[in-house]
């Protein structure tokens, strides 16, 4: 075996665009053990640590999730998604991106949008609901690619404009002048072209004039909190289930009892962005709890703990083999007891409505949003 | 007269070792324990790695010195609740609660038998239980049952709920209106040995602790491992009372980690391998470990990781990510970095956790209240110029023990001993107080001689008929008493053995249990009180040469005990009453070196008023200290160390005799003759030999005649002018090879170096076996140096780095275990950092 010549120059330019944070790994491989798209994880640290190309950069880079778990997992504290962000775009820079992926950029620049859809049929949603678009509000609802377009998921969008014109909430939408977040386009690694639409997402915010950012998917508020304020200053931005929360701490949100009468058992799931991410773990729970009726049963892994439904960091993009852990999670939600699984972003929405099909289970998948929608105002059922 | 007294807290090892080594000195001491008995966590253990001898039976002599020495005060069910004044004249006020049973206990257990309230022991670590009055463990000192008041019926002065352990107690030991006390006393000293505690398991929300019942914690696998534990010794799981077909093993569980424990526990390696060894020889199939890096840095643990690995436990390099029920096994996943990169699942009957160990419940009230300082750890603060860890950050108090950081027995007690050193230049005054006279038990005429068969729990009865071998006995001529017991070394089973030789004028004594080596001294004792020549006793040892040796063969077993107790008591018709001499110990002490230890040697002797000769054979102090900068992991300057400890030294009046060697040493114990090459001779009762070791002179990487390849020592000297930029500092040349063992120092010493390359900017290459940074704060500092940038690689554990490693043109390659890549670095300087071997001419 001729020896490998360790490539200092790639580990630095790896270590750059991740803090620093990859030599105080120790190689102990939990990552690679918890991690539920079996990436693994290890071996791409060691290839960034010490420079070998083709351990730290291969397909695997793309099948992660983004999803926080092996960070969470790690007892030396590494930012993990930080080192496979920068070898995202070390791989970007050298054209290696699943072509899903690519097409789903070329969308953002064409479209504005990644998930499938058109330009000018984005506030198609709305139709027929009473809406304010594009006019002065003191919130401003922002939905992003999935809830636009996607049939199913546009039912979550059109859920909190039931709660908010129920509860007499000012708010407004971008309707067709909405653009993506810029989520997808940040996981590959495409900075020039992430600057230039977080800029003009930045202008089109302040149009509204809003004093804070609702968002349906916390993958918005994920890019919204994490890397808009290297392009400018934004409002503060909240995912809805902390809004809602807030609303029922000053009373003005009350939900009438549940369908399913005493007792409904509904479980949580934890999005990856809005809880490992944005530290949201109570307020949905706290909606959840404040429906009369329901039983909020946990699954075995919960909040910081919570297993990933695959959707993150381009997930929803790219075809993943063999492993699919949306089944894993829904049979822990079935365990649980509960008839309902509920949780607060759209990605987990499909992953685990179909992961339901597959393991031919009858448990409801629901967001938050649209549980709630159901029991405030006159509306009923 | 506080001038004579030391105060220890702590009866754990280092306690016990202290108070010994301080009663002996003359000093008198109280040791404070705020437990039932004293012992601390080896009372528990069942073997001790890496020689595996049984932890209770080397321990339980020591507990009973402590309580029959007449120089110790033992107050167990005690802590200290003030302390005033200062360095040799403290004044302490000490609160024991009351036990509810006095000293008329016979330890018959029939108060056992009838108490109601049953409650997990906490000496068996929650495996087993306990009644409301009860003994931790069979050995404990003091010997007493003890009432627990908090789970007892009775509320005292309540009494109404219950008498049934007082109605049928013979002796009427038990006193419920015993009540708590208030002393005080006098001290010239402290030295402070609370020990650890271990990491609550339930924290480790991702090892499936509390989730499935045979996930146990390693303490909890020693009570089962026990011979008088909870399974008398069976390994069976607490789920189905099953053998287990399949371990796990998990090391740094809570160690090592940013979220719990950052530092290395330091035993927990050994303490599993050696657990991991006792199961596979009770015959378990499959035993894994898995493990980040073997920290096996003593006097033979290499050689028994090596033993264990033969044996055919299986060492898996990672560390679990998920431990959870998989029905009635339990699922782990993890990935074994040595073969493969994905994720494995696998199910294990049984997984054992190896807890962090961290500071014993109550360290940060007791630092407050004595005023000394505490370190980013937790456990008790060094002072700054001391290089070890026994001097507390307040004058006149010393630290011994696990109270600094987890750390083995042996190194606690070498601790223990330092800190008596310590504690011994406050003490004014030495007394040895004679036992009370006793009358003497006439050995004229026939021999009367009584047999006492120990069961050493289930050690000696686990497989010898005991009651065989005492009708057995009974037939031999002139024996008029035969008795077993369990335990004959405990506390007041010593007394009993007193109290029979006196009644029953018995003027020979055989103690047919365990080897005279460790405990002819103890039962000795035993004759001395009674007033019989203490010279008049035989040991049969039918434990180590016995049952031990032949647990498959009972009936051979049984007979080879009666023939070792037949010769035992032929050999003591015929012993005679010896009388021993006193000979004067000539006051004065040589310590041979001045490197740091002997510097330390000899100011504490001089300080406890003993004439000292100090000899170095170089004209400077100092040792390998000299050519060193910077002391890792503490970090400390070595000049700076060194001057501190040198003028410590003068200050105490040690004579040093510089560019010396000693010419002959003739005479014997307490009275040498000395002569000196500077022509000084003097007498002298004790010498201290502390003549260092030398460092390892490499022929290993062309060392010598290439420039570019330096020892770690060299690298001290010139660490300032590294000119070329990428360094590689190469692990353990010349050490773990054959017969040399790990150096232990030197883990700590290259992470420092290379933390030191890194800030001056060069690019740090580390190339190791095992990173072995057990050291208080070494592991922080291996952490640091990657955070810095330092890059490490793993050449096979089983390989000595000169076949790992090839050196060319100023690269290195190196078959890297870690990414499984042989790896080709750019080496302008390369480090061959070395251990320590003995002095070859001496
Ligand atoms: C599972 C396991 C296996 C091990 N196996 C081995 C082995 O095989 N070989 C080996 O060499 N080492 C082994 N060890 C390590 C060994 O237990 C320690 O080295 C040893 O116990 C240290 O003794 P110590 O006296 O310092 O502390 P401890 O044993 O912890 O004793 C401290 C004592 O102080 C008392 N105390 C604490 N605070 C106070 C206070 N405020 N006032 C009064 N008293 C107080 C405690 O009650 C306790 O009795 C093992 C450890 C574990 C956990
Ligand atoms: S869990 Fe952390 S320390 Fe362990 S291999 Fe993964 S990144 Fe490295
Ligand atoms: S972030 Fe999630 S998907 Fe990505 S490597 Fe870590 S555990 Fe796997
Ligand atoms: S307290 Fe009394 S009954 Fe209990 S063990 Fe002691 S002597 Fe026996
Ligand atoms: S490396 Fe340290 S913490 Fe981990 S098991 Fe070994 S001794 Fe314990
Ligand atoms: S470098 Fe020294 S301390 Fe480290 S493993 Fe080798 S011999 Fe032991």
């Amino acid at each position: 075996m001729t020896a490998q010549v360790v490539d200092l120059e790639f580990s630095r330019a790896v270590a750059g665009g991740a803090n620093g944070n990859i030599f105080s790994c120790y190689q102990c491989g939990t990552c690679t053990a918890v991690c539920p798209l079996n990436v693994p994880v290890r071996s791409i640290m060691r290839g960034a640590q010490v420079g070998i190309r083709e351990l730290a950069v291969s397909e695997a880079l793309w099948q992660c999730a983004t999803c926080r778990q092996c960070e969470v997992a790690c007892p030396r504290g590494i930012g993990i998604t930080d080192v496979i962000h920068s070898l995202r775009g070390i791989s970007y820079g050298e054209r290696k991106v699943p072509a899903k992926l690519e097409s789903a950029l070329w969308r953002v620049y064409e479209e504005g949008t990644a998930w499938e859809g058109k330009k000018s049929e984005r506030g198609r949603w709305a139709e027929g609901l009473n809406v304010k678009v594009g006019k002065p509000a003191k919130h401003l609802l922002y939905l992003d690619d999935a809830a636009s377009f996607d049939p199913r998921l546009q039912r979550i969008a059109q859920s909190l404009v039931r709660i908010f014109n129920a509860t007499g909430v000012d708010f407004a939408v971008l309707g067709d002048k909405e653009k993506s977040s810029g989520d997808e386009v940040y996981q590959i690694g495409e900075e020039g072209f992430l600057e230039e639409l977080a800029t003009s997402n930045i202008e089109s915010f302040k149009g509204i004039g809003a004093e804070d950012i609702i968002t349906v998917s916390p993958h918005s508020n994920g890019v919204f909190r994490d890397v808009y304020p290297r392009y400018g200053s934004l409002p503060p931005v909240f995912h809805y289930t902390e809004f809602l929360s807030g609303m029922l701490d000053h009373g003005l949100l009350k939900p009438k009892k549940a369908n399913g009468g005493d007792g409904l058992a509904v479980t949580y799931h934890d999005p990856c962005y809005l809880g490992r991410y944005g530290g949201v773990y109570e307020e949905p729970r706290k909606l959840l709890e404040s429906i009369p009726g329901v039983k909020l049963s946990e699954m075995d892994d919960n909040r910081s703990n919570a297993l990933c439904c695959g959707g993150g960091g381009g997930g929803m993009y790219v075809e993943s083999e063999g492993a699919r852990p949306s089944h894993m999670r829904v049979s822990q939600a079935v365990e649980s007891g509960a008839a309902v699984m509920a949780t607060a972003c759209p990605f987990c929405v499909l992953n685990f409505e179909d992961g339901a099909k597959t393991v031919g289970s009858s448990i409801k998948v629901r967001d938050i949003a649209e549980i709630v929608a159901g029991l405030v105002g006159n509306g009923g059922g | 007269m506080s001038e004579d007294r030391i105060l220890i807290i702590g009866g754990g090892i280092a306690g016990i070792q202290g108070a010994l080594d301080a009663a002996n000195a003359g000093a008198k001491v109280t040791l404070v324990e705020r437990s039932p008995t004293v012992g601390g966590k080896m009372s528990t253990l069942d073997k001790n790695f890496p020689t595996l001898d049984c932890s209770i039976c080397i321990e339980s002599p020591k507990m009973s010195e402590v309580a029959l020495n007449p120089n110790v005060e033992l107050l167990t069910m005690a802590e200290v609740q003030g302390i005033e004044g200062e360095a040799g004249s403290f004044k302490v006020l000490i609160k024991q609660d009351a036990r509810y049973v006095t000293d008329a206990c016979t330890r018959c257990a029939e108060c056992v038998n009838v108490c109601p309230i049953i409650v997990k022991n906490e000496f068996d670590y929650g495996m087993a239980a306990r009644k409301a009055i009860y003994t931790p463990i069979e050995q404990s000192v003091p010997g007493p049952y003890v009432i627990d008041t908090q789970n007892c019926l009775n509320d005292p002065p309540n009494l109404l709920p219950c008498s049934r352990c007082t109605d049928v107690c013979g002796p009427n030991a038990i006193d419920f209106n015993m009540k708590a006390r208030l002393l005080e006393r006098d001290v010239a000293s402290v030295i402070v040995a609370t020990g650890f505690d271990l990491l609550d398991p339930t924290l480790l929300t991702e090892f499936g602790y509390g989730k499935h019942p045979d996930v146990l914690t390693s303490m909890e696998l020693e009570r089962l491992l026990q011979a008088s534990g909870p399974s008398m010794g069976e390994i069976v799981r607490p789920s189905d009372g099953k053998h287990p077909e399949k371990v796990l093993f998990v090391l740094c569980a809570g160690s090592r980690d940013e979220r719990l424990v950052k530092y290395c526990s330091r035993i927990c390696c050994m303490y599993s391998i050696k657990e991991a060894y006792q199961l596979k020889d009770h015959g378990i199939k499959e035993v894994d470990v898995a493990y980040m890096d073997i920290r096996a840095f003593g006097k033979g643990f290499d050689e028994f990781y090596d033993r264990t690995r033969a044996s055919g436990v299986r060492f898996m390099r990672g560390r679990p990510a998920k431990v959870s029920p998989n029905g009635s096994a339990i699922r782990v996943s993890f990935e074994n970095t040595e073969d493969g990169a994905a994720r494995i699942d696998e199910d294990y009957g049984m997984v054992v956790l190896a807890t962090a160990a961290i500071p014993s419940k109550g360290t940060e009230a007791l630092a407050r209240l004595l005023g000394i300082g505490l370190g980013p750890d937790g456990f008790f603060a060094s002072a700054d110029r001391d290089g070890g860890f026994n001097t507390s950050t307040k004058e006149g108090i010393f630290l011994a023990g696990c109270s600094t950081g987890p750390k083995d027995i042996p190194d606690s007690v070498i601790e223990a001993g330092a800190a008596v050193a310590k504690a011994l230049t406050y003490v004014k005054t030495r007394s040895w107080p004679v036992p009370a006279e006793v009358v003497q038990i006439s050995t004229e005429g026939e021999p009367r001689i009584g047999v006492f068969v120990c069961h050493c729990g289930s050690n000696i009865a686990g497989v010898i008929d005991v009651k065989a071998v005492m009708d057995f006995a009974r037939t031999l001529p002139n024996v008029v008493h035969v008795q077993d017991q369990m335990y004959s070394c405990g506390a007041s089973t010593l007394n009993d053995i007193s109290g029979v030789i006196r009644d029953k004028k018995i003027n020979r004594v055989v103690v047919s249990a365990c080897s005279p080596k460790t405990h002819y001294p103890t039962f000795q004792g035993s004759l001395n009180r009674a007033g019989l020549n203490p010279y008049l006793l035989d040991m049969a040892n039918i434990r180590n040469m016995d049952s031990w040796v032949h647990k498959e063969d009972r009936e051979g077993a049984l007979q080879k005990a009666k023939d070792m107790v037949k010769m035992s008591v032929l050999r003591a018709m015929n012993m005679k009453a010896l009388q021993t001499m006193k000979f004067p110990v000539t006051q004065t002490a040589l310590v041979v070196g001045g490197g740091v230890a002997g510097i330390v040697a000899a100011t504490n002797l001089a300080k406890q008023g003993f004439e000292t000769h100090l000899v170095e054979r170089e004209e400077a102090l100092g040792g390998v200290l000299n050519s060193m900068s910077e002391i890792a992991p503490l970090g400390i300057e070595s000049k700076a160390l060194l001057g501190a400890l040198i003028e410590e030294l003068h200050e105490s009046g040690a004579k040093i005799h510089w560019s010396t060697q000693v010419e002959t040493i003739t005479g014997f114990v307490g009275s040498y003759d000395v002569h000196l090459t500077d022509g000084t001779n003097f007498m002298a009762g004790a010498v201290v030999v502390a003549t260092g070791a030398e460092p390892y002179v490499p022929t290993e990487f062309d060392y010598g005649r290439n420039p570019n390849v330096v020892t770690s020592l060299e690298l001290e000297g010139m660490i300032d002018k590294v000119t070329g930029k990428n360094v590689s500092i190469i692990s353990c040349v010349g050490s773990r090879n054959g017969a040399s063992g790990c150096s232990r120092f030197c883990c700590q010493t290259m992470i420092n170096q290379a933390l030191r390359l890194k800030e001056k900017g060069n690019e740090v290459n580390v190339l190791y076996k095992d990173i072995r940074t057990f050291s208080r704060f070494g592991e922080e500092e291996y952490e640091k140096a990657g955070e810095a940038g330092v890059r490490f690689y793993q050449y096979p554990q089983g390989s000595v780095p000169q076949d790992a490693i090839r050196m060319a043109d100023g690269k290195l390659t190196v078959k890297d275990e870690l990414s499984g890549k042989e790896l080709e670095l750019q080496s302008d300087l390369t480090v061959l950092n070395v251990g320590l071997t003995r002095r070859k001419k001496q």
